[in-house]
């Protein structure tokens, strides 16, 4: 791989759905991805042997910071409650977190995972990465990164069948939905 | 296992199930931002053309920042605060008893000095109280400081961090305060506050030549501040309320953090008042910003009443760092802190939510209230909280405390008025009002027939209540209206067609909230095709304004 375009066009999807995946929310995913590639174009990326590994590892840590960092979107409106006063913003707030739960998507699902095992989940899953390279990406030692794997899929199998989502509709071959699930929102 | 790992492994590289962003513009942006870096670096000559740059900005990068370290001390500060910690009494009620510790640094950068005051820190949280120096200040300014945080506290997540100005017309500066979950574990710790950058905006507005009494979705162009356009439906909802949908399309993804856009009514020069339950900054399936403002339908008047895009503009930015060393100490506060471990259930019987902790602080008392239940059932049924004290009712603040990392775990704070005197002898009882509860059990479909665009509407009854549903066809979708005129029916969270993997699923097109009073909901389903519907509900909901819990926490 020869430009930053090339590096780019190849990887732009892989990063963005990471992203995606690990803050469930577009606009914050967009950011990030943007801001993945800034990094990567500003390291000397051409002397990197295994270069979807790097960037994934960048990817997700940039994930978790942000996660790490985000105020929550209600402190963010309520920055500005002298211009929203007197609309019960709170309870306003509250129905934009709500609302998002009706998506039917596994971002929601993936989402109800604390970040940290989210984001084994992800590399592991997404990216097919072994485990000692999800321990390398994430700093972690192997045994934890045992240890959140396996947690994870039992929380992920709790979440699903919580959400109404029959083992059936996992497990069942062939496999036609497209991320669909039923998933109850919280009125 | 294997076969969700399988599930897995294909979900999460489900290209179908993700709406990537405009990659060409992200290109753009990045390739704008390296050939700002490369400008950049000094000395470096740089073949990149340089683009025209704002002298403030680059005078910003290089401006000196002034910085004092201080160690705690406490003093006696006389400082008006106004009515800026209205939502915080503890606090007022702290700084009135002189528990305060005095900080004083000072950092000026482009005429703009941010001053530290005070620190209130107790074994719940963490405030910092600030003032703000912007030199000339006009009426129509705003300005706010930005990303505040405390860095090198051990704890990695920053829940419940917020800051929030004042302007003081009195004495011509902004008052602040940051509040942060954070305390510190030992005695004393040393942290660093820091802000992004102090931001001056503008509130600016544009007309919408919008027709309220069409149910067609509008378009404006918009072109400022990084908004491309709004799209607007008005939509009628039962009869006497007018709701606007709007969905305001950006050219710079960037802007959505700030605009902050909003569609306000005006008959002449009176604003139009709004009902409650508007939402905004909801994001679309393609990064829109969504709106929903609901207005009385008999104020607004088509031809008469004028409709504006109200937002924010960007006017200044000072960046930062804004960096302070602080050594913060809850020592003055400890005398006056209890730690009770509970474990009692919020109401006889209920197995899913415990009362698990109570801290009492000279500032506030928190309960802390763990869920075990499934999703099925409620968390924290009562939707309205208070403390009995000695007698005196706490009425609980705005917000639940919630943590990403713990969302079984929600806190309930209550701010101490001044002069209330609690020790380990004081009783205090919590009260819990206002229960709603969720039922799933009614899995029977409702049968709509003769779907066409003229609105129908049946009684079916839910739970023993009668709830309408009025269904129609607008142009391609299907739009499912449920409610009841019984106020105790709750209403109903959300509708589909089968509830199986690929059976259509209602879109909510209201937010809806349980305790609010309102049952009624629209639901709307895309690109409906045919004459008939069977619709199943998830689960409904039944509210009981009147019920009670009453619990014990001491003596």
């Amino acid at each position: 791989m020869e430009s930053n375009r090339e590096v780019f066009e190849t990887y732009n999807k892989d990063v963005y759905r990471t992203c995606y995946y690990m803050v469930h929310d577009a606009a914050d995913a967009e950011d990030l991805c943007q801001e993945v590639f800034i990094t990567v174009f500003r390291s000397n990326w051409q002397s990197i042997d295994y270069l979807k590994t790097w960037i994934m590892k960048i990817t997700v840590n940039a994930c978790l910071n942000h996660l790490k960092r985000r105020r929550s979107l209600q402190h963010k409106l309520a920055d500005n409650l002298h211009l929203f006063q007197g609309r019960g913003m709170a309870k306003s707030v509250e129905g934009l977190i709500e609302q998002k739960e009706t998506s039917q998507e596994w971002v929601v699902h993936l989402s109800r995972l604390p970040v940290k095992i989210r984001a084994v989940l992800t590399l592991r899953y997404m990216h097919d990465f072994s485990l000692a390279e999800v321990s390398e990406a994430l700093s972690i030692p192997l045994g934890t990164t045992k240890s959140r794997l396996h947690k994870g899929l039992k929380l992920m199998k709790n979440v699903l069948l919580e959400a109404g989502m029959p083992e059936e509709a996992w497990k069942g071959e062939p496999y036609e939905a497209t991320g669909r699930c039923t998933q109850a929102s919280i009125k | 296992m294997k076969q969700l790992e399988d599930a897995l492994k294909r979900q999460l590289n489900e290209d179908q199930a993700i709406t990537y962003p405009d990659f060409d513009e992200m290109w753009t942006h990045i390739e704008q931002a390296e050939s700002d870096s490369s400008w950049l670096q000094a000395g470096r000559a740089s073949a990149i053309p340089r683009r025209p740059r704002s002298w403030s900005k680059i005078a910003a990068v290089v401006s000196l920042s002034v910085l004092v370290a201080a160690a705690p001390v406490y003093a006696a500060i006389h400082y008006d605060w106004g009515n800026l910690l209205r939502s915080n009494e503890g606090i007022q009620a702290a700084l009135d008893q002189n528990l305060g510790q005095h900080l004083g640094q000072s950092i000026t950068k482009d005429g703009v000095t941010l001053t530290l005051q005070t620190a209130i820190v107790d074994e719940n949280r963490t405030v910092i109280l600030y003032s703000l120096d912007v030199g000339k200040h006009r009426e129509t300014d705003f300005w706010n400081v930005k990303g505040m945080t405390l860095k090198g506290t051990n704890s990695s997540y920053k829940e419940g961090e917020y800051n929030y100005e004042q302007w003081d017309e009195e004495n011509q500066r902004y008052n602040g305060y940051f509040e942060s979950d954070w305390t510190p574990g030992q005695d004393t710790a040393k942290i660093i506050l820091t802000a992004d950058a102090i931001d001056l905006k503008t509130v600016q507005s544009k007309e919408l030549p919008l027709n309220p009494a069409s149910p067609e979705v509008q378009s404006f162009n918009i072109g400022r501040e990084g908004m491309r356009k709004i799209d607007v439906q008005p939509l009628v909802q039962n009869k006497d309320k007018l709701l606007l949908l709007g969905e305001v399309t950006f050219d710079d993804p960037l802007a959505k953090a700030w605009v902050y856009p909003q569609i306000a009514a005006y008959n002449g020069t009176t604003m139009v008042k709004e009902l409650p339950g508007g939402t905004f900054g909801e994001p679309g399936d393609h990064g829109e910003y969504k709106l929903k403002h609901f207005l009385k339908a008999d104020e607004i008047t088509p031809g008469q009443t004028r409709f504006k895009l109200q937002y924010w503009k960007q006017e200044r930015s000072i960046p930062g760092p804004w960096s302070f060393e602080l050594e913060l100490s809850k020592k003055q506060m400890e005398s006056g802190t209890i730690i009770k471990k509970l474990d009692v259930p919020v109401e006889p019987g209920d197995t899913s939510n415990t009362i698990e902790k109570m801290v009492i602080t000279p500032t506030q008392i928190r309960l802390s209230i763990r869920y075990k239940g499934n999703g099925a059932q409620e968390q924290m049924p009562y939707k309205k909280s208070f403390l009995l004290v000695d007698g005196r009712t706490l009425k609980s603040g705005f917000y639940y405390g919630y943590s990403t990392e713990d969302p079984n775990l929600i806190t309930i704070r209550f701010e101490r008025p001044a002069g209330l005197l609690v020790d380990e002898g004081t009783p205090i009882t919590f009260v819990g009002k206002y229960k709603v509860t969720i039922h799933t059990e009614d899995k029977a479909p409702t049968l709509l027939k003769n779907i066409s665009t003229e609105k129908q509407t049946l009684i079916r009854d839910v739970g023993g209540y009668p709830v309408e549903w009025t269904y129609y066809m607008q142009g391609k979708d299907l739009y499912i209206e449920t409610g009841s005129d019984d106020p105790h029916f709750g209403g109903i969270n959300q509708t589909n067609m089968g509830g199986k993997y690929n059976d259509p699923l209602g879109k909510p097109v209201t937010t809806n909230f349980r305790e609010d009073g309102n049952n009624k909901a629209i639901d709307v389903y895309k690109n409906f095709k045919g004459t008939e519907a069977s619709v199943y509900m998830y689960f409904y909901t039944t509210d009981d304004p009147d019920k009670e819990t009453r619990v014990q926490l001491q003596p």
